[in-house]
């Protein structure tokens, strides 16, 4: 028999979705319950190699207040209706705003938006989950406050909470995300309300400022996990710098990527380079400077290396482009600025570019804005080097040394060139570490190319894993995958903890491969 | 369970609509613009143009095109273009958007 829902909840009724359905209705209003297939349509739209189907969910519900999110919990504890939450639910490469289960509820707090503070002097803030980068960016500008933001690349429409809490990360000095978060409210599955670190201080003012609080220091379980509600967060904001300067360092081997990282660490690690320090390869370069596949060649599968070549000649594009910036006062950017050239001299290889020599032109403009918190969408262009809409990120994580970026290199695009996908990449050297982020992108209107590039992910998840790798995080069709890779006792803790604090498994059940 | 007739695709649009979005900007056909800034148009400004003004997404901007495709792709997105949800614009804000672009001039 046809149902009125697109989906329902694993082991619920129609008839008890719809008892769930009227109370969540009378505790939100009618506008903020949507279950019908027009509205339904928007949290549908995945990037992932896997069939939409699998990933629908059965009802949205929209809170404004913590009252309404403790309402909505209520409700799911009592018909056990499992409800995945998203901020501003732009996740994309990673699940976008779908459940990671069909029938799953989503929680929408997008309309949850209010800027609660910003201290211009201590220079913090805290924030409902529903306000995005360009609602704060707007903020600043509007109130001139000398601050800076960080942000993942789509800014203009993603947020603070959502990133964080997925442990996003950006490409200012402030880029690891959840290492500048300072104070979370988080509502649990019984309806408490939880504040970290000062947060349950009464009359405290310190909240924003003082991370760890007393005894056990809980922030980061609430992070890529399904043990709360995330309702405010707190977080750093860097005062902004009387001089930014960025660059970009073009090298012309692909070889040159191990001499690359060895020649940066120290800067980095030394702080002389404050920054989370790119190495884009050279499609990715050349996408996010609209440059499509389909202008040098119109057959399937993986691109060949003398095109890429040439197209790395074309566009005047380095095999290897170095993105990172100086901040601070005149003095301290002209003597980082000597060491980071002289660095550069004495390898003898490198091409600098700055932003006088590159002016507006495009991948450096976009860099740049990421490199001192000015939103834009640029880095989009990503999708049109293929088309189709398809795209999850591959990220693994290993430690800041040459030698591990050849053998990932060539591991990963034999593997993605075996499955007929082409390898775009960066490293982005965080302070000691390396996330190798790959783009696999493919045609997801073509339900052939969709099933190769599953099997490529799955295969680069396995192929890595031999090598002493896992992934940072990964899309919610991976997600039990990737939580084996972490081992067995991780697994044990989680479900152990997951049994104390939600005994009903209704948050986001299979998130990071949790459940009861 | 069963998925009711309410299934979500893109290829619901109307092809010949997809059609004329993807096609060559038209280069004349727009009516007047009003003189304020609607909210439709504060929203395309602010989020749109960062695509669609990038040379990322197509031009929307002067192409004549219809309400329709303004009030309908933004929901489904389409391809790697985004979804929006009723939460990131409301229908009201949708539909002077979509009063705007098709009414728009070509840039100059
Ligand atoms: C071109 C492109 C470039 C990208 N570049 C980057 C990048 O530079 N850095 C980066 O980090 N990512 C990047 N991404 C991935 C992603 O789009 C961003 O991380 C984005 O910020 C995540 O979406 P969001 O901020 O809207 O968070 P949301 O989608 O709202 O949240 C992400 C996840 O966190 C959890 N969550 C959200 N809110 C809550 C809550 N209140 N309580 C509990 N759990 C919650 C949920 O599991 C949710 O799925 C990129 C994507 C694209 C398409």
């Amino acid at each position: 028999m046809a149902s009125k829902y697109l989906a329902l909840p694993k082991g619920v009724s129609e008839a008890r979705f719809d008892a769930a359905i009227k109370k969540f209705t009378a505790a939100l209003g009618k506008d903020n319950v949507l279950t019908s297939g027009e509205h339904l349509q928007p949290y549908t739209k995945v990037m992932m190699a896997v069939e939409t189907e699998k990933h629908i969910p059965s009802a949205i519900v929209m809170a404004t207040t913590v009252e309404q999110v403790q309402a909505v919990v209520k409700i799911c504890n009592e018909y056990k209706i499992p409800v995945w939450t998203i901020s501003t639910g732009r996740n994309f490469g990673y699940g976008s705003a779908a459940p990671v289960e069909r029938g799953q509820i989503v929680l929408d707090l997008r309309k949850m938006n209010k800027i609660i503070h910003i201290d211009p002097e201590l220079c913090t803030a805290l924030v409902e989950p529903g306000v995005t980068y360009q609602q704060l960016y707007d903020y600043i500008e509007d109130n001139k406050l000398p601050l800076m933001l960080s942000f993942s690349a789509p800014s203009a429409i993603a947020g603070p909470v959502g990133n964080t809490m997925d442990r996003g990360v950006g490409y200012t000095p402030y880029g690891e995300h959840f290492l500048m978060q300072c104070g979370m409210e988080v509502v649990l599955a019984n309806g408490d309300v939880y504040r970290t670190g000062m947060g349950g201080v009464k009359g405290d003012k310190a909240w924003q400022v003082f991370k760890w609080g007393y005894g056990p220091t809980l922030d980061g379980m609430f992070t890529q996990s399904n043990y709360g509600i995330c309702t405010k967060m707190g977080f750093w904001l860097m005062p902004k710098p009387p001089v930014f300067k960025p660059f970009e360092i073009k090298f012309d081997n692909e070889a040159d990527i191990s001499e690359i990282v060895e020649m940066l660490r120290p800067l980095r690690i030394a702080q002389i380079i404050p920054n989370a320090v790119v190495i884009a390869g050279t499609l990715w370069e050349a996408a996010t400077c609209n440059t499509r596949r389909s202008d040098y060649i119109t057959t399937p599968g993986h691109t060949p290396d003398h095109i890429v070549k040439q197209i790395q000649k074309d566009k005047h594009l380095g095999a290897w482009n170095v993105y990172a910036a100086l901040y601070g006062s005149p003095e301290q950017v002209e003597v980082n600025w000597k060491i980071v050239t002289e660095t550069i001299r004495k390898a003898g290889k490198g091409r600098i570019v700055t932003q006088e020599e590159a002016g507006d032109t495009q991948p450096f403009k976009y860099r740049a804005q990421l490199m001192s918190g000015v939103p834009n969408l640029q880095e989009f262009g990503l999708y049109n080097w293929r088309g189709g809409g398809g795209s999850m990120w591959f990220a693994p994580v290993s430690q800041a040394r040459g030698s591990e970026c050849d053998k990932q290199v060539k591991l990963a695009k034999t593997i993605l060139n075996k499955h007929g996908l082409d390898y775009v990449g960066e490293f982005i050297v965080g302070w000691r570490d390396m996330h190798h982020v790959i783009d696999v992108l493919f045609d997801r209107s073509s339900e052939e190319e969709t099933k190769r590039a599953n099997a490529c992910f799955a295969e680069l998840l396995d192929e890595f894993e031999k090598e002493g790798y896992a992934v940072y995080r990964v899309n919610t069709a991976f997600q039990e995958r990737v939580a084996n890779s972490y081992g067995p006792v991780k697994r044990k803790l989680e479900k152990t903890i997951k049994r104390a604090l939600d005994p009903n498994g209704i948050l986001a059940p299979g998130k990071s491969g949790i459940r009861i | 369970m069963v998925s009711n007739g309410n299934r979500i695709s893109t290829r619901a649009l109307p092809g010949v609509l997809l059609a004329a979005l993807l096609a060559v900007p038209a280069m004349s056909a727009s009516a007047e613009g009003t003189a304020e800034i609607s909210r439709g148009q504060q929203y395309y400004e602010k989020i749109c143009a960062k695509c669609h003004e990038a040379g990322i997404g197509p031009v929307l901007l002067g192409r004549g095109l219809p309400e329709v495709i303004f009030t309908t792709i933004p929901r489904s997105g389409l391809r790697a273009m985004p979804a929006f949800r009723v939460s990131d614009i409301d229908d009201a804000t949708l539909q002077s958007l979509a009063k705007y672009l098709a009414n728009s001039k070509p840039k100059p």
